[in-house]
């Protein structure tokens, strides 16, 4: 094969690779919309963005985690923490909802500084401390509410808001919140000091050193993201819900994880990054919301999804020919 | 896996069977064309060198030989047959075995288990032979009369004796053709002598080594011809003896470097740095030295010496167990951010491991180091002033980075340039009052290193730095520094000035 269509050649597969997940994402639209017209209603769209919103929102920080080289197996039981503390706190003790929220949130943060304390400072690895942190929180939920799911009559009128209400009468609040957090990290990450160092941290953390970034401190803050993202999250749940049940953030788990390993493997070979994580969780939305429409059967979804993950891997490392972009984490 | 030689006496160079014949090799990259029709003969019982700058072609070739690439055109034959290696285990078959550059060994498996990585010795083919596996080690380190641990992981062992154990894993099975891929770059002049005398044995049994290297000194006291490549192609390929340095410098550079070192003006002036009596929690002690502004000192010490140690005490990485440390007639407690903040910085050893973002591209690896410049309330970024000032900083008047664009990953730089980067990634501030270079010339090329030592003392004389260079090269210290201290043990063991330089003296110094 002569020079110049050999480089046109690894030019497409790396356009496909790069971009990938994006068309798969097309595709996968149009072939639902095909069988059910429903499907690509404005309505629709906005629940399947819903649906992706929370998933969104704790992968997000999940990946700022990632970025820096550590990783968060709690995420989603902090989510569950904050959703059942924040309901329990307005149903059981008539606690107004913004302050109900704003403490089920510093229990969030204080759980990510625990994180972050244990990782950092005390050197434990990550996914060890955080899969232990996860095992607490299961517990502690369910002495929250004695291990039952709680459910509530009367819960104060702006409570709804989070999860169930809309902006301008057709944009779910969840997008919107989604939408803001996109904006906030996707500013920090790739146009602040802040950014530019978690990148740094989770590069090299030898030559951050030598540069004067105090790499303790930018893990424990990534680990402060991701339980912050993660506290929304569960708050958010736990409006669009209404009640407080102990596992109510655990189903977020592995698509979180699959949405920001998707937008690693597609879009920057193996460097995980917000745009990715976004693409990645419409992604598992839109198959979601597709199972649904289609009435595919229940069990089908996690057989899917998995298999999504790993077909979407396997068609990477077959295209790099040979290696497989290992995500970039501890 | 029978050996391809056979025991013989040494035979006069010219007359000796071909062992590897190449023909008309030429491989391409997207982009750049690696191999332009290359010949070559290695003859058997010779030491053949390949030297060449960065990018010559001299990896490629080893790897087609070694069959991790197939070659667009030409032919490679082995002992007059001809060879085509779509694996390298078929290589390995044949008898061909290469040591890297970058070590190849399992950091918790010993160095016996290492030796016979893949060959393991079992029992009823199902558990491992652990006596039997020591044994084989063992033997073999006798009969080449070499001394190194077997028994401890090899992340407990020094660099030398990591490349000796990478060397005795290739000559398990009496390869015919051994490839030493830059097998000196982390050793002392010490271990280079026993690596040589390991070598000449060797040769002896008649297997014939291909020696690729960036030393000249190490090329013109072993090989028995030099090749010369130079951009993709073969240049020239003679005795060693027929052949100067200087014009093998030329060939590989196709210009006059008719010195390898820049001339050195002393430019000394007040002492900046001052360590009394200093110690570390480890085995440093003692340490006594200065250095004034102006002023290119060196570090040379044996591998294990401590010489990386006494950076690390000296930057703040490691805390002051007793004595004290003067920077600029104020006693200090080093630390980064501080040092960074009084002009004092530290170029590791290392590059890839300790120095560069791989993950960033160089444009970010450029700036990292200014980024206060850059960026204004809560941190936010201006990114056209990020790239002007990236740009300000890769046109650093003295230090060409080669690269196509900014946006570019740094792990498609050379050697060179890459350790340009994390040079003047310090050196561009405006004040640059002490530096540290840790290995700075480690694994680069001629051109490139000439292009260090002129930077080197360009800081000294122009703009009154003060230098601390450490190396295991002893050449290089000598060819530019004004004064030389030597490390033995973790204590200064002597004090050198450049009237009096002298290679047999400073390594003496040197050694146990």
């Amino acid at each position: 094969m002569s020079e110049a269509v050999e480089e046109k050649k690894g030019q497409v597969t790396t356009y496909i690779r790069q971009y990938g997940v994006l068309i798969a994402l097309a595709v996968i639209f149009v072939i639902f919309a095909a069988i059910e017209p429903a499907y690509y209603s404005v309505e629709n769209i906005l629940t399947i963005i819903r649906q992706a919103s929370i998933v969104g929102i704790l992968a997000i920080g999940l990946t700022t985690v990632v970025i820096s080289g550590e990783f968060d197996m709690s995420f989603a039981a902090i989510a569950s923490l904050t959703g059942v503390l924040s309901v329990f706190l307005m149903g059981r003790f008539y606690i107004p909802a913004i302050p109900a929220w704003i403490i089920a949130l510093i229990a969030g943060v204080a759980v990510g500084a625990l994180n972050g304390f244990i990782i950092v400072y005390l050197g434990v690895p990550s996914i060890i401390e955080t899969i232990g942190m996860m095992t607490v929180l299961a517990g502690v939920t369910k002495f929250i509410t004695g291990g039952a799911s709680l459910y509530y009559a009367t819960f104060p009128d702006i409570f709804p808001v989070l999860g169930r209400a809309f902006v301008f009468k057709i944009v779910p609040t969840p997008v919107v919140i989604f939408l803001l957090v996109i904006i906030f990290f996707v500013i920090v990450l790739e146009h602040t000091k802040k950014g530019r160092y978690l990148h740094a941290v989770g590069g090299n953390p030898t030559a951050s050193t030598h540069v004067g970034i105090d790499v303790k401190k930018i893990k424990f803050q990534s680990l402060i993201f991701s339980s912050i993202t993660g506290g929304l999250g569960g708050i958010m749940i736990g409006s669009l819900l209404g009640s407080a049940v102990p596992g109510m953030g655990e189903g977020n788990l592995i698509p979180g994880i699959s949405a920001m390993f998707l937008g690693a493997v597609f879009l920057r070979d193996g460097q995980p990054n917000i745009w990715g994580t976004i693409v990645g969780a419409l992604l598992l939305a839109v198959l979601e919301n597709g199972f649904v429409m289609v009435n595919m059967p229940f069990f089908m979804k996690e057989i899917v999804l998995g298999a999504v993950l790993i077909i979407s891997v396997t068609i990477v490392a077959v295209l790099k020919k040979g290696s497989i972009p290992g995500v970039k984490m501890v | 896996m029978e050996s391809t030689g056979e025991k013989e006496v040494r035979v006069p160079v010219k007359e000796a069977a071909k062992v590897l014949e190449i023909k008309g090799l030429t491989k391409r990259f997207p982009g750049v064309l690696a191999l332009d029709n290359v010949d070559l003969e290695v003859r058997r019982g010779e030491v053949h060198a390949i030297v060449g700058e960065n990018g010559a072609g001299k990896s490629t070739l080893c790897n087609v030989i070694t069959g991790l690439l197939a070659p667009d055109e030409g032919e490679v034959l082995l002992n007059g047959e001809k060879v085509e290696f779509t694996h390298p285990a078929q290589a390995l078959e044949k008898g061909i075995r290469m040591v890297h550059q970058e070590r190849n060994l399992v950091p918790f498996l010993t160095g016996a288990q290492n030796i016979l990585l893949g060959e393991e010795p079992q029992i009823k083919s199902v558990l491992l032979d652990e006596k039997k596996l020591l044994a084989r080690a063992q033997a073999l380190c006798d009969e080449l009369q070499v001394n190194v641990p077997l028994n401890i992981p090899v992340s407990r062992m020094s660099a030398a004796q990591r490349q000796m154990i990478e060397i005795l894993r290739a000559l398990l099975y009496k390869p015919g053709l051994l490839i030493l891929d830059e097998p000196t770059s982390s050793l002392t002049e010490a271990d280079v002598e026993l690596l040589f005398s390991t070598i000449n044995r060797i040769k002896q049994e008649g297997i014939v080594i291909i020696f690729v290297s960036h030393s000249m000194d190490e090329v013109f006291t072993i090989s028995d011809r030099i090749t010369v490549f130079r951009n993709g192609r073969r240049i020239v390929t003679k005795n060693n003896g027929e052949m100067d340095r200087g014009e093998c410098i030329r060939h590989m550079v196709n210009r006059d470097l008719s010195r390898l070192f820049p001339e050195v003006k002393p430019s000394a002036s007040e002492t900046i740095l001052k360590l009394e009596g200093a110690a570390d929690f480890g085995f440093l002690h003692d340490i006594n030295m200065h250095i004034r502004k102006g002023e290119v000192v060196g570090l040379y010490g044996l591998v294990g010496s401590g010489r990386t140690e006494l950076a690390e005490l000296l930057y703040g990485l490691s805390p002051l167990r007793d004595g004290k440390i003067v920077y600029e007639d104020e006693e200090a407690t080093p630390g980064i951010v501080s040092n960074i903040k009084q002009k004092f910085f530290l170029i590791p050893e290392d590059r890839r491991e300790k120095g560069l973002f791989q993950n960033m591209n160089l444009r970010m690896n450029l700036d990292i180091s200014f980024i206060d410049r850059f960026t204004r309330l809560f941190g936010v970024i201006k990114h056209r002033e990020e790239a002007a000032l990236a740009q300000k900083i890769a046109d650093y008047k003295n230090l060409k980075v080669k690269y196509t664009e900014m946006s570019q990953k740094v792990d498609n730089l050379s050697g060179g340039n890459q350790q340009k980067v994390v040079i003047v990634r310090w050196i561009s501030h405006e004040e640059v009052k002490l530096l540290i270079m840790d290995e700075p010339t480690q694994g680069i090329d001629v051109g490139a290193k000439y292009e260090v030592y002129t930077i080197i003392r360009h800081l000294a004389e122009d703009r009154g730095t003060g230098v601390l260079f450490i190396s295991s090269e002893l050449p290089e210290l000598i060819g530019i520094c004004d004064r030389i201290y030597v490390i033995k043990e973790g204590t200064i063991s002597g004090e050198v000035i450049r009237e009096s330089f002298d290679s047999e003296e400073i390594l003496h110094l040197a050694l146990k």
